[in-house]
């Protein structure tokens, strides 16, 4: 007879590569996702057969190609519902959605959020480089106002979506932010996504080299990044700035940046606390674009939807006792003539 | 080896034909293929070679064979050459341009004996075929020449296999610097650019191979009145020409094209000329389920409304798909179709909706579907859509494909459509105070009720439509007479569609002995069939239909031949099944030849498998 040997073997980021050649375009922001995906994963000491990729449509959806897991390459927008599913079925599963801004926010928009709202034990990575790609360059969900592109000739109309202010909107239980070309923070997020229970939405800046290559480069470039980017670290004062000079107050309920020296010290600065019952800071911090904050805003505990299934079972069974079927099929309303 | 300088002196192509073999050149007749890399420019190369053939006065057309990808996967471009006119998709081509190492050896493997390679000398590390001809071209040396470096690198390549495929065809070099300004427009260094390429390469190949092989063009005059355009573009034309005001989409793969060239065309011709705003709107919305409410919106407020998609968008839409035949919205939806089911292959083409398409929506519902196979009827459709929309107030769906929408096809000059828009019956609010108002009361016994637009200025106009059961007053019901009166009604308007959509074309010649029936982008290899099987003594009738519902002409014809081959790119012969169940009588006289794998028809496929099907049964 075979055995199967259920011990957690000692995996290697080749574990993880699965024999298909990955192909984005050269400079793609996705591929520097995929190696940290692929680093992390092997410290999670979770079997690989247990570790569940699915993706909808999209340049960031073929994801799952390259990952040598389970997985499922779906339809577009609709990852979280598959996930969601898989996630009641199974609890012990590792469940990563991928996805991008258009599959997640435009035609997955309603999907996302309710998967967030119900808090499914599920990670979802968004890949936000604020265009479409597979359809070669229309605007996107998180695109600028007045971005022209092919489908919005004379500039885009339309408001752009803030991904963790809408997540936040619909209770997530964790929101964090990185970015492709910080590779240590993406996988130290991603690291932390995976070990929170309930929903988790991590947004990833990532850069379309082909149809928006401009959209990150202030983010990117070593003179200009640190000015443009505040790293939240958890009980600390959030300052930023290529001389770490500048620092977040709020007043009147609005985030302020403000220098510091001249009487203002790191003391009267916002201090992160993640984990706060209370989703007001985060969102503040969502909605900030100068500079972007990164890192974990939101990291809270809340039952996930399993767990609430798994109590209306176990509560059921103690007021009604265990029945089984006999009993079901002669208790019903059966009319049987005699 | 020598290589010329950047700037050379054209000679006229002076390459004596070798003896192919048999002695005889093949002028005219071939395909080629060019193998290359996506997303390196190569459909600019590709788009010229087509483009000055067409010039020369040769019967041409361009297929793209694609992968779903941005960058960096192997693409095929097959240009068919054909004197007598026949332009369907052919393999294997006869002229293969090597110019992807990944793909090489496989695409030398297609070529027939006797064919031509073209290839990179410095690219490829595999063995020639010794039974056809290679012909080589060091690239990277052209290059380094020409001084070429960085980005335009790989698009400039591509220009080197014109510059050699010219020189051995004997396409003239005048035209490939038209279609080069052409393309470029006013940028005239990039047009320069690409031609010194195209020279320098030209003149090697002229210098330095000895041509061997028998294929060459000459000049012909059978392109004259004629113009290049895809059936996307065709289509957004149709549209623009039919009053296109309200565009909703979401972007998808092949039938984005056909709103980028509305993008392009309506912000040019539909501006008020007292305020120079916009007249007209085009909707990146959501997903294909708002794009489609979008439309349903618009349409019911009278605006001329259209959306554009493909097989996964569609099934988003079935949903208002299934309102718009109820509530009776006049709206039109392009579905440009590809292979499924779900994702599928997104680039390649497909007849697989036309079961789908038909019945959307869930309940008893039937839709008007029209079948463009042409350029000129995509322009065409293009404009009735709307019409017939309005005059039946009823979703029309048009069933392009891939291989229609995206490629370019040789098409007679448009005709300008010579009567004015139909807009069915919509009462004025005169008219809503001379004769009243009964939305769907059928006063003209065809099941085509009168209908108000929002914003009519009598009060008596205002109706609430609904997905729900309703009554002749379009008040809601839920009495059994009422559903049955109303779904009878709509099957009678449905009925009076018959007479109102495009009739088939039909083309009978003597002693047929067979029919064909298709509809759509199998046109082509029909044709090229059709020709070869009369010539071996199998003569056929063909109709293809135009729309569906179908009527008498396609009854008669199935009532007038004993053997009749539905032709369709689809698994389960979906239109076949569709006429068994107009005609089950015949059901037996109708045999299905249907087939998918994502690649266009072909004459040989047809023609083999009439023959084959014949010859059992005679």
């Amino acid at each position: 007879m075979t055995t199967i040997d259920l011990e957690t073997p000692t995996l290697t980021r080749k574990d993880f590569v699965s024999d298909q050649e990955v192909r984005w375009c050269p400079g793609c922001g996705d591929y520097s996702i995929l190696a940290q995906m692929q680093k992390v994963l092997p410290d999670l000491g979770i079997r690989r057969e247990n570790i569940v990729f699915i993706s909808g449509i999209g340049c960031s959806s073929r994801f799952p190609y390259y990952m040598n897991t389970y997985g499922i390459h779906s339809i577009h927008g609709r990852a979280p519902t598959l996930a969601t599913g898989l996630a009641i079925s199974n609890p012990d599963l590792s469940i990563w959605v991928i996805t991008g801004d258009g599959d997640g926010l435009s035609i997955g928009g309603n999907h996302l959020i309710h998967a967030i709202r119900r808090n499914a034990n599920i990670n979802i990575i968004l890949f936000n480089n604020r265009v479409y790609g597979l359809t070669k360059g229309q605007f996107s969900p998180t695109s600028r106002q007045g971005m022209r592109t092919k489908s919005s000739p004379m500039g885009s109309i339309e408001q752009p979506l803030e991904p963790l202010s809408l997540a936040l909107s619909a209770g997530a239980t964790f929101v964090a932010r990185t970015i492709d070309t910080n590779p240590n923070h993406l996988g130290e997020t991603l690291t932390r996504a995976a070990a929170h229970k309930g929903t988790s939405l991590v947004e990833v800046y990532q850069n379309c080299l082909i149809f928006n290559p401009q959209e990150w480069t202030d983010y990117h470039n070593r003179q200009t990044r640190d000015d443009h980017m505040l790293f939240l670290e958890d009980g600390q004062p959030m300052v930023f700035g290529v001389n770490q000079d500048q620092g977040i107050i709020v007043r009147d309920l609005q985030p302020e940046i403000v220098k510091l020296g001249n009487g203002i010290s790191e003391d009267g600065l916002l201090v992160h606390d993640a984990t706060s019952e209370s989703p007001t800071l985060a969102y503040i911090l969502s909605r900030l674009r100068h500079p972007a904050v990164m890192g974990v805003l939101r990291e809270v505990e809340g039952p996930t939807y399993a767990e609430g299934l798994m109590h209306q079972v176990a509560e059921a069974k103690a007021k009604k006792g265990q029945s089984d079927l006999l009993s079901l099929y002669q208790e019903s309303d059966l009319w049987e003539v005699k | 080896m020598s290589l010329p300088g950047a700037k050379v002196n054209i000679a006229p192509s002076t390459l004596e034909l070798a003896d192919p073999g048999n002695g005889q050149a093949i002028i005219n007749d071939f395909s080629i293929v060019v193998a290359t890399v996506n997303g390196t420019g190569s459909q600019t190369s590709n788009l010229t070679l087509l483009r000055a053939l067409f010039k020369m006065g040769i019967p041409i057309n361009g297929k793209n064979i694609f992968p779903s990808n941005i960058q960096g996967l192997p693409t095929w471009y097959h240009i068919r050459v054909s004197h007598e006119g026949f332009i369907a998709f052919r393999e294997p081509a006869e002229i293969l341009v090597a110019f992807n190492q990944v793909t090489a050896k496989a695409d030398m493997a297609k070529l027939p004996a006797g064919g031509v390679c073209l290839y990179s000398t410095e690219w490829m590390d595999i063995s020639l075929r010794d039974d056809v001809y290679n012909y080589g071209i060091p690239t990277n040396q052209f290059l380094r020449q020409a001084g070429v470096k960085g980005k335009i690198k790989d698009y400039l390549t591509n220009m080197i296999y014109v510059g050699a495929i010219v020189q051995l065809l004997g396409i003239k070099l005048e035209f490939i610097e038209e279609a080069l300004a052409y393309h470029f427009g006013r940028r005239q260094q990039l047009v320069d650019q690409n031609m010194g390429i195209v020279e320098m390469s030209y003149e090697w190949v002229a210098e330095n191979l000895k041509k061997e092989d028998p294929y060459q063009v000459v000049p012909l005059d059978q392109t004259d009145g004629q113009i290049l355009i895809t059936g996307n573009e065709a289509a957004a034309l149709g549209a623009v020409f039919g009053g296109v005001t309200v565009t909703s989409w979401y972007p998808i793969t092949p039938s984005t094209s056909l709103v980028d060239a509305l993008n392009d065309f309506l912000p040019k011709i539909r501006r008020d000329p007292d305020t120079g705003r916009a007249t007209f709107a085009v909707i990146q919305a959501e997903d294909e389920l708002a794009a489609a409410g979008m439309v349903m919106g618009a349409g019911w407020a009278g605006a001329r409304a259209m959306t554009a998609t493909s097989g996964p968008g569609l099934s988003l839409m079935s949903e208002f798909v299934g309102l718009g035949y109820f509530a009776e919205i006049p709206s039109v939806i392009w579905d440009i179709q590809r292979v499924g089911p779900s994702t599928g292959l997104p680039t390649r083409t497909s007849q697989g909706d036309i079961l789908f398409a038909y019945y959307l929506g869930h309940g008893d519902t039937k839709n008007i579907l029209l079948f463009p196979a042409t350029a000129e009827e995509c322009f065409e459709f293009g404009v009735i859509a709307f019409d017939l929309a309005e005059e039946i107030q009823t979703p029309v769906l048009v069933m392009s494909d891939l291989d229609l929408g995206m490629n370019t096809w040789m098409t007679p000059q448009f005709k300008f459509p010579s009567e004015p828009l139909k807009r069915g019956k919509v009462l004025s609010a005169e008219e809503v105070e001379e004769r009243g108002f009964f939305r769907f009361l059928d006063l003209d016994g065809d099941g085509i009720t009168y209908r108000t637009l929002p914003g009519n200025k009598n009060p008596k106009s205002a109706y609430l439509n609904r997905g729900t059961g309703h009554n002749r007053y379009a008040v809601y019901s839920e009495k059994p007479e009422d559903w049955e009166e109303n779904m009878e009604r709509l099957n009678r308007k449905f009925e009076t569609a018959r007479g109102m959509v495009p009739r088939p074309v039909i083309d009978q010649v003597d002693g047929a002995e067979i029919g064909i029936i298709a509809v759509g982008s199998t046109l082509p290899a029909i044709e090229e069939a059709r020709s070869k099987l009369a010539k071996s003594g199998l003569s056929s009738d063909f109709l293809r239909i135009r729309a569906l519902p179908t009527n008498d002409d396609t009854r008669d014809f199935v009532a007038n031949h004993k053997r009749i081959y539905v032709i369709e790119l689809n698994r389960d012969g979906q239109l076949h099944q569709l006429l068994t169940v107009e005609m089950p009588e015949m059901a037996s006289r109708l045999m299905s030849l249907s087939r998918i794998n994502g690649f266009p028809a072909t004459a040989r496929w047809i023609m083999n498998s009439i023959q084959a099907h014949e010859s059992v049964n005679n």
